[in-house]
């Protein structure tokens, strides 16, 4: 199975000029040291980025660790950080390529301990690769997940999270039970496009 | 006639709906997957679901998305995150540019009553200065933090003794309060989390999102609603903060203690939280620890919402409490045991006298009332 980037020759899907400009001074901002931008990057990015983390490795604290790697190391070089055309498309696939990082070591010192002190190989009746697969799939549902506009989000969070029914949903977000059926339709429709087939 | 697989080279199916079917049919998916179609419906996915091979991955996937969307990812803190960035990279957080802000009042609580206070000035030092400022509850500066005394807008809404109250938040959550209870909100949440103090007893019904977590902090617990509906219970003479969930799921979490905070705000370690479900009860006890129980009905204990009290095997001490909060009576036990013995009953709100006799009766005791002071008097006493 190959292995390339799920989303990074994606166009970016810029909603707003407004938005775009925004996280091109956040960025600016940032080269130039100034602290609260930075930590603005911690309270846009930082959950979203860690649970897209959390699919591939699958640990709390291991996918806690990718992200601060991640913000650490951009902070340490920020006078000559470059993010290309999105700011978005550029954490992710830095935070995918530091989770798979770690999923290598993992692998490689468990080939490690099975060779010299003869531990016993792991029984798995799915292939790496699968597993890979769908950690990439649930990857790129999480991200989808964050990146949808809010009032879609909201009628999706309740459906899926929480299990509603249209009538619940409806009556908690004030809309009517069509416009939660459209939101959940495009919600899923948009969902759907962005999961890659590999 | 309308295909349904975009990208397959199959031929359109016949398939009678309206144009906009891709999203119809995705959503009609999502009802099957859950259960909730009409046999009519159910007839037609499944007769949509055997005319193409290529329709039975669409099906896969929506399963999917609903199943990863479902089990998210244990809740972590970005603001710890954001913290212990600040002390590793050893971070200026003094800025010189706060965001001009609306003072509707400043919040002065009284140590002594809650130790709410100290509570606050811990979570202040975690908070980024500058940014959002209003998802902040207060921030008061510490000597040994870097954080600046900032003004901020909040509002903060409490009832007295015999009064329950309802109040809606800025995001549309709703929470009713118990009799001398308070909540603190800011009057606007900002972009990255919402947070609500509550001194008292509560139920939250909270307006899920998914990109702002809310939180319900409360002497030293911390709850974070994962999805909705919950009773709060955290008087400032209680030893322990209870929650018990009606709807959905929340996690609970407390925090080290104020002063061990205080001394080392920059290792605050990552909360372990437990998760709490419809029917589930976590008392947290001050040292962080959490008890849980199971209840079959969990409206039971926010019946005060509607009228009625419960009290399961609640002893006459703890009864007088609760007839002090609710109607506002001063209740003086007399007979040496009194105080011990338990009461199990639903007592409406409203009926103080009924109430009185009842529960007179219920502990072999009579009730004498002057004004606002009652006695009980055990019937065997001296």
């Amino acid at each position: 199975m190959s292995l390339s980037s799920p989303s990074g020759v994606r166009d970016a899907v810029t909603r707003d000029l407004s938005e775009l400009r925004e996280t091109q001074n956040l960025v600016k901002l940032i080269r130039s040291g100034d602290v609260p931008a930075f930590g603005e990057l911690y309270q846009r990015f930082w959950n979203p980025l860690y649970n897209f983390a959390f699919r591939y490795v699958q640990s709390a604290e291991e996918a806690e660790d990718v992200v601060q790697e991640l913000f650490f190391r951009i902070w340490r070089n920020r006078a000559q950080w470059q993010v290309g055309t999105s700011l978005q498309n550029y954490l992710y696939a830095a935070a995918r390529n530091g989770a798979l990082a770690r999923l290598r070591r993992h692998a490689s010192a468990r080939r490690w301990r099975e060779k010299r002190i003869g531990e016993e190989p792991e029984e798995s009746s799915v292939s790496a690769d699968e597993l890979l697969y769908a950690a990439e799939t649930s990857a790129e549902i999480e991200r989808a997940l964050s990146e949808m506009p809010p009032k879609r989000r909201a009628v999706c969070a309740l459906r899926w999270i929480d299990g509603l029914m249209y009538a619940e949903i409806a009556e908690r977000l004030g809309i009517t039970e069509k416009t939660v059926e459209n939101h959940l339709g495009t919600g899923l429709k948009f969902m759907r496009e962005r999961i890659s087939r590999g | 006639m309308w295909s349904v697989a975009s990208r397959g080279c199959d031929p359109p199916i016949d398939y009678r709906m309206s144009p906009f079917i891709d999203e119809r049919l995705l959503a009609l998916l999502d009802h099957y997957v859950a259960g909730e179609c009409t046999s009519a419906e159910v007839e037609e996915v499944r007769a949509w679901l055997s005319a193409s091979a290529e329709n039975r991955p669409v099906l896969a996937d929506v399963e999917r998305i609903r199943t990863v969307a479902h089990n998210r990812p244990p809740v972590r803190s970005a603001e710890a995150a954001w913290q212990h960035a600040v002390a590793e990279l050893e971070l200026e957080t003094r800025s010189r540019r706060d965001p001009p802000v609306r003072v509707l009042g400043r919040i002065s609580t009284a140590p002594s009553r809650s130790r709410f206070a100290t509570r606050v000035a811990a979570v202040a030092a975690v908070l980024v200065a500058g940014v959002s400022v209003g998802t902040l509850l207060s921030v008061r500066s510490k000597p040994g933090t870097r954080q600046m005394a900032a003004p901020i807008a909040l509002l903060e809404y409490s009832t007295p003794r015999g009064q329950s109250k309802t109040v809606d938040l800025p995001d549309g959550s709703r929470i009713t309060l118990a009799a001398d209870s308070r909540v603190r909100f800011p009057g606007t949440f900002g972009a990255r989390g919402r947070d609500v103090g509550v001194d008292g007893e509560a139920l939250v019904t909270v307006a899920h999102e998914t990109n702002r977590p809310f939180r319900i902090h409360s002497k030293n617990a911390e709850i974070e609603d994962i999805g909705t509906r919950f009773d709060i219970r955290s008087y400032p003479e209680d030893s322990a903060v209870r929650v018990i969930v009606a709807e959905g799921e929340v996690a609970l979490s407390g925090r080290r203690s104020a002063s061990a905070l205080a001394t080392s705000p920059m290792t605050a370690p990552a909360r372990r939280s437990s998760r709490l479900r419809r029917g589930d009860i976590g008392v947290l006890k001050q040292d962080g620890t959490v008890t849980r129980t199971t209840t079959a009905n969990p409206e039971l204990y926010s019946g005060w919402s509607e009228g009625t009290l419960q009290l399961v095997r609640a002893p006459l001490s703890e009864v007088a409490q609760v007839i002090g909060r609710w109607y506002d009576l001063d209740v003086e036990i007399v007979g040496s045991d009194l105080p011990k013995r338990t009461v199990t009953a639903t007592i409406s709100v409203k009926a103080p006298e009924e109430m009185l006799s009842m529960l007179a009766l219920a502990v072999n005791a009579r009730a004498e009332r002057n004004g606002r002071t009652v006695r009980l008097i055990a019937n065997t006493a001296h």
